[in-house]
């Protein structure tokens, strides 16, 4: 870890050129890139079969579409023109060069933890590691009140804490390296914290579990993580960097996508380093499960139990039940359900978002979805079953929230919230006007 | 859409190659209207259904009948729908449902060998076909990137471009068999619409081994998944509906198709152009039901070869055990095969072969077969293990030539709505016959090389059907001998286009469905072209 | 002409239970599988599945001891399981007029007649043929899970027949996966 925090001297690096470059140069766009897929820039920045960091990724907001922005040394399209200061405050504050704000969507709020150092191997990279591409992506367009971007000040004057990170002394290098990156580029809190109403993280609820909109971010504090099943050091390593721990856990959703565009490309020193900090007292290993030769395909298929299935189970066999076991055991790999983590959390979210969307993991096997197969009654049958019957859970799910899913998550209440105020605010001025006339009426 | 017709297009049939037709003319703009004669039935249905059928080595038992849009069947008894009219049976079986027959398939997805279009030419047997493999190469690229195709490169077809998939990793057993038959026999890998990895929104294979009778997570291509998209391209699909009637106007311009629907209310449908798509059996039956005052011997048929030159590759078989385990079971159902028979200069004294071998698990089949050999307690459970680890099942395609006698006529038995049902005439020459000595031969070293024993050869003078229908609608230069032209358009009748195998002329040297697709797609080309400017 | 032969209560496949039978597994103990399947030798010493357990106490069946008996000189497998036992029981009964008779004969011979059980095959004497195709017909339903023929086919079990198990470290049934891919390249 120490090896990535070494001293340069930053004001001789910014006039080399893409080709020309001193070994230290390359170094610092080296660790630069490398710190680029710690933040995951790419997850935003970077939009399907488009050119990389060049923008338009859209990301579905509970106030509407935000659009991500060119990154790339673009002078015409992206940040060419950006200087080093330029560049940090829109990392560390959410200032856009132009001196106009971005959206919380951005985590700078997680950002402003990175060192000077890092800032500056970031900026090199991306003015010097990264192709210019000089399109100029969708641009986002919030409903009203929320175009307004100046109301970010009053925001980030409320809820942004824009400290660098600074070590902990009395703890360990790992746990301080951990620290740095969960709280900083890895970002974490951004989806594992709850929001206030106002779209802030709730800061005496931190990594305490989140929904965003459709999937659900669980509890990752120690104290959840050494409930049943509980996590290792070794399994939560693991699980970063493969989307699989020995605890039965799989990643789906957007903990898979940052998984494989972000923590599998990390080292494996730093992924043992956000263990440890997420997990500051090991727990005992689990023995392991025994290596299976064959998992058999065991259960009852007899005539009079395939007559007096529940919707769900049946569902449950036609649909899961080959890749999954007829009892959810899993088969050779692929993965049991029972006693699944994903099964033991307050909502059952995960579960119906994993069927309506299939997991679909960049290298390796993927699950098929079912929204164009299954409707909604049929899908929350089938979540009920596997919540009760193989997580023993009695957190249960609607069709309507399946419904709900399937679009998208539901609105925010800040929409409907902020139109009544403005709704308001014109009644009120409306009013007073009338009653500014008639004053000045009766004055004349 | 305009003149007050139903669409631009009717496509009679959601098969792979009317819904891959359909599909193309929607995303170019056409209002398409898709009638399937069957019902649509959802993959989960149908893994219930073969779990819960008492006749699992039937590939249709998982697949709903109905008497109103019938189609030939075996268990528990064969059905009377085909009428049996020759020396050999046609054992035809197919699917009349959204999505077609390639639901039971092993996603083979082959392009013929250049010197497949050119047999008569090259060769002084059967017939050249209209088009070269040089027309069709673009096609049958397209075709492979929509399922995802992927094989072994060196198969005699060449590419101006690679397989869009990667190979699907082999199983021990054929890892085991490729190595023991070289250097005399190359085993490749089959050229399948299988996904190795994520693709199309479905996952990679995990070896289900159920690929017929259907794939429990749709992890190869079919005709279900191209008739899905089909209407998620926004073409109109309407199922449950048997076209029983082509009706045409004094020019012979098709105007209208009238169908049935479940509950026998008669509908009627017009459009510009019109597609037959509804297999090659199946198209020569409307066609033949057709028949009017101008056109009395049915539609498309004034020079009587609708129907005519029923092909399939008639099969031979074996199976034995190798000296060794090897595991049938384990992976994809048919993931290699032997090509090496497929052109040369014999090709003018007998039928080239393709040699399949199975992958599919011999377990039901070794068990049944040591029952009856009347094994009881411990040794059934040794003969069982035994032959099942090491069982391989080996059969093959043999290019059966294009006869005008082997044909596809109207029976005079009706089915639940009144309509005719098909009668078959086949016959196997000598050709063939020629051929199957070889490929017994073939058979015999291949044995040989792998220590076997208990070699038994399907019966002597009997084939089965591998169910690679063509000819019946067959393209051609001279209406004189065939039904439709290079576009699948026919002869008499303008505005009349026709897909599926039944257009081929000849059935080749493989599997015929990526052919077949890649003509629909080329046929779409050509009436998207026709009708651009109104 | 016939449906597909799935036993005729699972024909009508649009038919769907009300969603208020979900407390209804909770009573029934599914199977659970705890271990793994350990094959001794090559020659199949088998340790056997945890056996199915019926969800309620299984209806009182005419001849259901006299049929495990007979199943167990047949297959040489005294642990033969009983819920499946019974199922099977019901199915031939459906399929064969006079089962528990024939039953009954079969299982008088074979006791008469312990030699019949130490040679390799079933052979019996031609006055005897109907018992020995009974005796196939047992050894069937055990075996393919399947009791009748043709049109009276039925359907008892899929993933628990006497075949599943017996290979069940090597292969999975069809249409359950052996893994992900590439998982069946390695030599089983």
């Amino acid at each position: 870890m120490v090896k990535y925090w070494p001293l340069f001297i930053a004001g001789a690096l910014l006039a080399a050129s893409v080709h020309a470059q001193s070994p230290d140069q390359s170094e610092l766009i080296r660790r630069g890139e490398y710190l680029a897929i710690a933040g995951d820039c790419g997850a935003c920045h970077t939009e399907e079969g488009k050119a990389p960091f060049s923008g338009g990724h859209a990301i579905v907001s509970p106030l509407g579409t935000i659009f991500s922005t060119n990154i790339t040394p673009s002078k015409q399209a992206g940040i060419g023109n950006y200087s080093e200061a330029q560049f940090a405050a829109a990392l560390r504050k959410g200032l856009r060069g132009d001196g106009s704000r971005l959206y919380p969507a951005m985590p700078y709020t997680a950002y402003a933890r990175l060192t000077d150092d890092d800032v500056s191997a970031l900026y090199a990279y991306f003015m010097h590691g990264v192709q210019p591409v000089d399109v100029i992506p969708q641009q986002t367009a919030l409903p009203f009140p929320f175009s307004l971007r100046f109301s970010m000040a009053a925001w980030n004057l409320l809820f942004a804490d824009d400290k660098v990170y600074q070590p902990d002394a009395t703890q360990s290098e790992a746990w301080n390296r951990g620290a740095y990156l969960v709280q900083g580029l890895t970002h974490c809190s951004t989806c594992h914290t709850p929001r206030n109403f106002l779209m802030a993280e709730q800061q005496g609820k931190y990594l305490q579990g989140a929904s965003l909109g459709t999937w659900y971010a669980p509890d990752i504090t120690a104290t959840a993580l050494q409930q049943n099943p509980h996590w290792t050091r070794q399994m939560l390593a693991d699980y970063l960097a493969t989307g699989h721990a020995a605890n039965g856990a799989t990643a789906g959703g957007p903990m898979l996508e940052a998984v494989d565009k972000s923590f599998s490309r990390m080292t494996p020193e730093d992924r043992q380093a956000i263990a440890t900090y997420l997990l500051p007292a090991d727990s005992a290993a689990t023995d392991p499960v025994a290596v299976k030769d064959l998992t058999p395909v065991s259960g009852d298929d007899l005539p009079q139990t395939l007559e007096n299935l529940s919707e769900g189970e049946r569902l449950y066999r036609d649909n899961c039940a080959s890749c999954h076991n007829l009892s959810g055991q899993g088969l050779n790999g692929l993965p049991a359900l029972k006693n699944h983590p994903v099964l033991n959390k307050p909502v059952a979210d995960n579960v119906a978002m994993a069927i309506l969307q299939g997991v679909w993991p960049e290298k390796g096997q993927g699950m098929i979805g079912f929204s164009g197969s299954l409707n909604d009654n049929q899908i929350a049958a089938v979540t009920n079953y596997v919540m009760q019957d193989m997580g023993h859970s009695k957190v249960q799910i609607s069709a309507e929230r399946v419904k709900a899913l399937r679009a998208g998550g539901d609105a925010s209440p800040l929409m409907l919230l902020s139109r009544i105020g403005m709704g308001t605010a014109v009644v009120v001025l409306v009013l007073l006007l009338f009653w500014l006339r008639k004053k000045r009426a009766l004055k004349s | 859409m305009n003149n007050n017709k139903s669409a631009d297009v009717v496509v009679i049939g959601a098969g792979v190659n009317g819904s891959l037709l359909a599909t193309r003319l929607a995303k170019a703009g056409k209002t398409v209207l898709l009638l399937e004669s069957g019902p649509k039935v959802g993959r989960d249905q149908l893994v219930e259904r073969f779990r819960a059928s008492a006749f699992k080595s039937d590939f249709m038992s998982p697949y709903p009948f109905s008497p109103l849009a019938p189609q030939p069947r075996y268990t528990p008894e064969p059905n009377d729908y085909l009428q049996q009219a020759g020396p050999h049976p046609f054992a035809a079986q197919y699917i009349r449902m959204f999505g077609g027959t390639s639901w039971h398939w092993a996603a083979q997805l082959w392009r013929f060998v250049p010197n497949d279009f050119r047999q008569h030419s090259q060769y002084g047997v059967g017939k050249d076909w209209p088009i070269g493999y040089d027309d069709l190469e673009e096609y049958y690229y397209q075709a492979e990137v929509i399922a995802g195709v992927g094989g072994s490169p060196d198969n005699g077809s060449p590419r101006s471009k690679p397989y869009p998939m990667d190979r699907v990793p082999a199983s021990w057993l054929q890892q085991r068999i490729t190595s023991r038959l070289a250097p005399d026999f190359t085993v490749l890998d089959d050229s399948t619409g299988r996904n190795s990895r994520s693709f199309d929104g479905r996952p990679a294979c995990c070896g289900n081994n159920n690929c017929m009778p259907v794939c429990p997570i749709d992890a190869q291509y079919h005709g279900g998944i191209a008739a899905q998209q089909a209407e998620n391209s926004g073409v109109q699909v309407v199922t449950e509906a048997v076209v029983y009637q082509l009706e045409h106007d004094a020019q012979g311009r098709i105007t209208a198709a009238n169908y049935y629907d479940w509950n026998k209310v008669s509908h009627r449908v017009t459009a510009e152009t019109f597609v037959l798509a509804a297999n090659a059996i199946e198209t020569p039956k409307l066609l033949l039901m057709s028949a009017s005052d101008k056109f009395l011997q049915g539609i498309a048929n004034t020079r009587d070869n609708v129907g005519r030159n029923l092909c399939d590759h008639p099969a031979i078989s074996v199976t034995f055990d190798v000296d060794e385990e090897i595991w049938p079971g384990r992976g994809p159902v048919s993931p290699c095969s032997i090509g090496q028979f497929r052109d040369g200069d014999f090709r003018r004294e007998h039928s080239p072969f393709r040699i399949d071998i199975s992958n599919a698990s011999q377990v039901a089949a070794v068990t049944k077969e040591v029952l009856a050999e009347g094994y009881f307690g411990k040794k059934l459970q040794d003969e069982i293990r035994f032959r099942a680890a090491r069982r391989l099942s080996i059969k093959n395609a043999l290019e059966q030539l294009p006869d005008p006698n082997n044909r596809v006529t109207l029976s005079s038995n009706k089915d639940a709505l009144g309509l005719p049902t098909p009668s078959l005439y086949w016959d196997i020459n000598d050709y063939v016959v020629k051929g199957t000595a070889k490929t017994q031969a073939c058979y015999d070293a291949i044995a040989a090389r792998l220590g076997a024993t208990n070699i038994r050869h399907s019966k002597t003078g009997k084939f089965s059907n591998r169910q690679h229908i063509t000819g019946t609608l067959s393209m051609g230069l001279d209406p004189a001998t065939s039904v439709t032209d290079q576009w699948g358009r026919a002869h008499d009748h303008q505005n009349l286009f026709m897909v599926g195998t039944g257009v081929m002329p000849t059935v080749g040297t493989c599997n015929v469905t990526l052919t077949a697709m890649a003509l629909a797609l080329r046929t779409a080309d050509k009436i998207l072209q026709e009708t651009q400017h109104g | 002409m016939d449906c597909s032969h799935v036993p005729c209560h699972l024909q009508n496949s649009g038919r769907r239970l009300p969603d208020n039978t979900m407390n209804h597994y909770s009573r029934r103990r599914v199977l659970k599988m705890a271990g793994l399947v350990a094959i001794a030798t090559a020659a199949g010493h088998l340790v056997p599945l945890p056996g199915l357990r019926a969800a309620q106490p299984l209806t009182p069946i005419n001849g259901l001891d006299d049929f495990l008996q007979v199943s167990r000189l047949l297959t040489q497998q005294d642990d033969l399981n009983t819920t499946l036992a019974h199922a099977l029981l019901l199915a031939l009964n459906q399929t064969q007029k006079s089962f528990v008779t024939d039953l009954t004969a079969l299982k008088n011979m074979l006791q008469s007649q312990p030699a019949l059980l130490q040679k390799e095959r079933l052979t019996f004497a031609t006055a005897d043929a109907e018992s020995e195709k009974l005796a196939k017909v047992i050894l069937g339903g055990w075996y393919n899970g399947v009791v009748g023929k043709g049109k009276d086919a039925l359907y008892v079990t899929y993933i628990n027949t006497l075949s599943s198990q017996l290979v069940s470290d090597k292969v999975v049934p069809p249409g359950f996966s052996y893994g992900p891919l590439g998982s069946w390249a390695k030599q089983p």
